[in-house]
């Protein structure tokens, strides 16, 4: 590298140097007149002295140009280019690593760390020695360099436009990943440079355990330097969650979201703003009084989404020192409404011992007729001719069996993103079931049926109650809390076993007296793009008291099915960094698809072929890197046909610092030497600074003239 | 009279304020003798002329007490004048003289010095004379001690110039070749000349077996040399300019001064001169007090004790 100076443009100030010769010769110029009668002891005075006088005027001019040389020096900013071995000697590689993470966006005094950063990484690149090289690497994908040997003045134009990204980093495998690629460097002397907020979540959150690489450049000695642009508070609240409160969002219909926000920073926040934004149009807003140092708090805000079909939606927090956290998108699809299809197993003449009787009235109830619509059949009636494309859901209640030719269809309906639930009752035929729907577990059923289990004595009422098993499932989100639910009884209900595979759950089990094991109630698995759910006794009066409870633990069990049969209607997220995975009606096959970024960049997608059996595409995207809302679309003008979102790591959002000494000591087999961003001296590969000597060597050489100057008499 | 009073009556600038050089001399004889205990006026004859009237400081023992006893009035005796003395004021008019940014050159100094002591000699019934020089005698008054006399003085100081350059040395070899009756001879120079030459001037006239006193005139600044900021010196009597530094100077100039002026001291002392500095910031009773005592040191060594 050929710069010497850090800042050369400042050495016009050398030229100042004349200033003293200008001003010695101008006070010539500028005199008094006294006519003056002991002249002829001031010539012999003068005579006397002249030569020493000479001397010394020459002396102070030397040592007042030679300040104003020195200073001018100074403020250049001179250093030696190589280091230890000096200016014009080896060449170094140098590795800089940059941590790009979401927190180095963050601002102090109105700039950023990045900012602040790359001045520090600049001043750096600017002293290595000449045909020096240098290998640039980011935290947040150490695995792919932005540059690897590459000159200082391509690195310093790469430098000069990086910003932080949405990512998270974590910083010791980066660290690894970054002494590999040094390791490969063309050059043998080489030098590593992190720049870093020293965030503590960066630095711990995989652990402290050095990689192999990184252990083998230390014990090569490379020396390892820390520039710290983490100084200075920064105050910081963020939103870290947003989630679509109503189960069902219905076009037309108010929804419910609930936003998730946390104050970071030391001090309390007054009157923080909350905004709920859909596609960039405000809808509703809240202001939380205070929300106090590192508390969180939880706001709930309403919209109606006009139209069915895909949103975007946004909360926005009153913006801080990092304004990306600040923000959580969500993508959200509107129903036009919830169309169910109940087949009733064990047809009646008398409505009331219908199976539907009080399934029905429970899932619609009055007030929500508009949005959940229920049509029954009769088994009977329940044929090939039934389009169950039409249905969001379908309960089939007190089905002997299906035919094989229904149970294909089903398979097929689910597997295309339906969603079933089956209540298996007096009616069920196991063997059935198994072969033509559990199929081994090949099928959609995720059970295998077995014997009914009930009392010995026939007129023995009490046998089984429900018992909540997985309280995070969504069919037990209303009741997990409930006291009374478990005082419910269950008759009869058939012995089921779920399939042995990861995605099974089981949220419900039965509780049989003097029985040491619960048994599975509620067994729900994702099928294809749908999801099946088991209810193992009947949703009638027929082999229990469900139906009959008053305290509404019916009605909210079978919502809870209901809802948790259709999950996944809900928002669509991912945290940034991640891929998206979308399914398609079949009716896109063969669109030109495309995924707009927040930045309204575009990346075409290709949508996977259907799976066997099924005519639904699914679209997986490649990992979001910038935080935002997304949306899938095609044609001109564009069709969106989904929307989603990429948001921060929650963890970016906590600023806090692990101190320098914590950090040593975290990494005692790394030698480290930190340096924090106001330093003004930047120690780099490139060797010393001498401004600092330089200007004691200033005041030394004013003092000295001061001091002469009063000696010779020239104050 | 009080203190500051007189000094303010024999301080050279307001003195300098008064337009006739006779005023001039008679505020600074009559300040200067309000000062004294005696009276400088009596005692200087021997033979009884007359009486006047008592004036504050005349000694009490000329007071004719028979007077006083018929008149009820206090009258001095005084006498007849003795005319043996006979005083030469020797004042340079060189260009060097003319030196003085504070207000009062030196050869303005000199001329109130000269006045007073004409004044002061008059009046003690001697004879005062005055020559003026550069190069050489350029004014010459001889001595005589009548008002008339004294007036002539005043007019040839008042309208003197000084101008061209100074050759004090051959002058005071000229004045001892001139003056043949002994007396006192003051001299009131900068004596800016070879010192050699000056001290061999001032040895002839004390070879006269004339009484010598040396008033030394320098101005405040020439003995401070308080300059600062850059400045061209001119030189005055035809000497070259020199710009300089002041203060780089200062020390080798008040040196070169000082050696001059111990040169001058230590051969006025071994001549038996009677050296005095004047300072023209000061106040000029100094140049009449060791006049009277030059005049007295006469007096004792001719004899004649009077008073």
């Amino acid at each position: 590298m050929g710069a010497f100076f850090a800042a050369p443009g400042m050495l016009a100030f050398a030229g100042l140097a004349f200033l003293p010769i200008i001003i010695h010769l101008l006070n010539r110029q500028r005199y008094k007149r006294v006519r003056w009668a002991a002249m002829e002891f001031l010539l012999t005075a003068y005579k006397k002295t002249y030569k020493r006088l000479r001397l010394e005027n020459l002396l102070l001019l030397i040592l007042r140009t030679a300040a104003v040389l020195l200073a001018a020096l100074a403020l250049a900013q001179p250093h030696s280019a190589g280091g230890e071995t000096g200016f014009l000697k080896d060449p170094v590689s140098a590795l800089l690593l940059v941590d790009d993470s979401m927190s180095m966006g963050a601002r102090v005094g109105g700039v950023t760390r990045m900012d602040l950063g790359k001045a520090q990484l600049k001043k750096l690149v600017e002293r290595l020695p000449g045909r020096s090289r240098i290998t640039l690497d980011l935290a947040s994908r150490p695995a792919e360099p932005l540059l690897t040997d590459a000159s200082p003045e391509e690195a310093l134009e790469l430098l000069a436009g990086l910003k932080p990204s949405d990512l998270p980093c974590d910083l010791v495998p980066a660290l690894g990943q970054a002494a590999a690629l040094l390791r490969k460097a063309v050059l043998t002397r080489r030098e590593m440079a992190v720049l870093t907020d020293l965030q503590a979540s960066s630095w711990t959150s995989r652990g402290t355990t050095l990689d192999p690489e990184l252990a083998a450049l230390v014990k090569e000695k490379v020396p390892v330097r820390i520039l710290d642009v983490g100084e200075g508070q920064a105050e910081n609240a963020a939103l870290l969650g947003l989630r679509v409160v109503s189960k069902v969002p219905v076009a037309g219909r108010p929804i419910k979201v609930e936003g998730r926000l946390r104050n970071f920073g030391t001090g309390a926040r007054q009157d923080l703003e909350v905004q709920l934004l859909v596609d960039g149009v405000a809808r509703d807003r809240q202001v939380l009084p205070r929300l106090d140092a590192q508390s969180e708090a939880t706001v709930a805000l309403f919209a109606t989404l006009p139209e069915p079909g895909p949103y975007a939606l946004e909360l926005k927090l009153s913006e801080d020192a990092l304004p990306l956290d600040d923000h959580r998108w969500l993508g959200l699809r509107a129903r036009a409404g919830m169309e169910v299809l109940v087949v009733d197993g064990d047809p009646k003449p008398s409505p009331e011992d219908c199976e539907g009787y009080f399934l029905s009235p429970a899932l619609a109830p009055k007030e929500t007729r508009a949005s959940i619509r229920v049509t029954e059949r009769s088994i009977l009636r329940f044929g090939p001719q039934e389009d169950l494309r039409a249905y969001d859901a379908v309960f089939l209640l007190n089905v002997s069996a299906l035919t094989p030719e229904m149970a294909e269809r089903m398979g097929a309906y689910v597997k295309e993103g339906g969603h079933l639930v089956v209540s298996l009752g007096s009616n069920t035929v196991a063997g059935e079931w198994n072969e033509r729907c559990f199929q081994e577990g090949k099928g959609f059923l995720p059970v295998k049926v077995g014997e009914v289990r009930g009392p010995s004595d026939p007129a023995e009422e009490r046998f089984a109650t429900l018992q909540v098993a997985d309280p995070n499932h969504l069919a037990a989100a209303s009741l997990k809390a409930s006291r009374t639910v478990g005082a419910i009884n269950i008759r009869r209900f058939l012995a089921c076993e779920p399939l042995a595979a990861p995605d099974v759950r089981v949220p419900w089990r039965f509780r049989v007296k003097d029985q040491p094991e619960d048994l599975p109630a509620v067994v729900e698995r994702p099928y294809g793009a749908g999801r099946v759910l088991v209810v193992a006794t009947a949703l009638d009066k027929e082999w229990g008291d469900l139906p009959s409870s008053l305290t509404g633990e019916y009605l909210a069990l079978v919502r809870d099915l209901l809802y948790a049969a259709v999950q996944g209607a809900q928002g669509l997220e991912v945290a940034v960094g991640r891929p998206v995975s979308l399914d398609l009606g079949g009716e896109h096959a063969g669109a030109a698809l495309r995924v707009v970024a927040p930045d309204e960049t575009t990346e075409r997608v290709a949508p996977e072929p259907p799976k066997e059996g099924g005519n639904r595409l699914s679209v997986t995207t490649a990992p979001l890197v910038k935080a935002g809302p997304y949306r899938l679309a095609k044609g001109n003008p564009e069709e969106v046909l989904e929307r989603f979102a990429a948001n921060p790591a929650a963890q970016e959002s906590d600023l806090a610092r692990i101190t320098p000494e914590a950090l040593k000591a975290a990494l005692p087999d790394l030698p480290l030497e930190i340096l924090d961003a106001s330093a003004k001296e930047t120690k780099g590969a490139g060797g010393r600074e001498f401004w600092r000597p330089l200007l004691t060597a200033v005041a030394i050489i004013l003092a000295l003239e001061s001091l002469l100057a009063w000696r010779f008499g020239r104050t | 009279m009080p203190e500051t009073a007189r000094h303010k009556l024999l301080d050279p600038k307001t003195l300098n304020k008064l337009s006739r050089l006779e005023l001039k001399a008679r505020s600074i004889v009559e300040g200067f003798i309000s000062g004294l205990h005696r009276s400088p006026y009596h005692g200087f004859s021997v033979e009884f002329a007359e009486h006047r009237e008592y004036v504050a400081g005349d000694d009490l023992r000329y007071i004719d007490w028979k007077v006083f006893g018929r008149s009820d009035r206090f009258y001095i005796k005084q006498y007849e004048e003795e005319t043996n003395y006979r005083c030469h004021l020797l004042l340079d008019t060189s260009e060097s003289m003319a030196y003085g940014p504070g207000g009062v050159s030196k050869f303005e100094y000199g001329s109130m010095v000269a006045a007073a002591l004409a004044y002061l000699i008059s009046k003690q019934q001697d004879a005062v004379g005055l020559a003026l020089f550069r190069e050489n005698l350029v004014k010459q008054v001889p001595p005589g001690s009548s008002h008339q006399h004294l007036l002539q003085i005043l007019h040839e100081l008042e309208h003197a110039k000084p101008d061209g350059k100074t050759k004090l040395g051959a002058v005071l070899h000229e004045v001892a070749e001139k003056i043949t009756r002994k007396g006192i001879v003051v001299v009131l120079t900068d004596a800016f000349d070879d010192i050699e030459n000056v001290l061999d001037g001032l040895q002839h006239l004390r070879h006269r077996r004339h009484e010598v006193v040396l008033f030394h005139l320098l101005d405040h600044d020439e003995l401070t040399f308080p300059f600062r900021d850059m400045t061209r010196f001119e030189g005055l009597e035809a000497l070259p300019e020199l710009l300089a530094s002041p203060q780089s100077l200062k020390k080798a100039y008040l040196e070169a001064l000082q050696d001059f002026q111990a040169k001058l001291r230590k051969g006025c002392r071994d001549y038996n001169v009677d050296y005095r500095l004047l300072d023209t910031s000061e106040p000029l009773d100094v140049a009449l007090t060791t006049y009277l005592t030059a005049r007295s040191a006469v007096r004792a060594r001719s004899g004649t004790v009077r008073g």
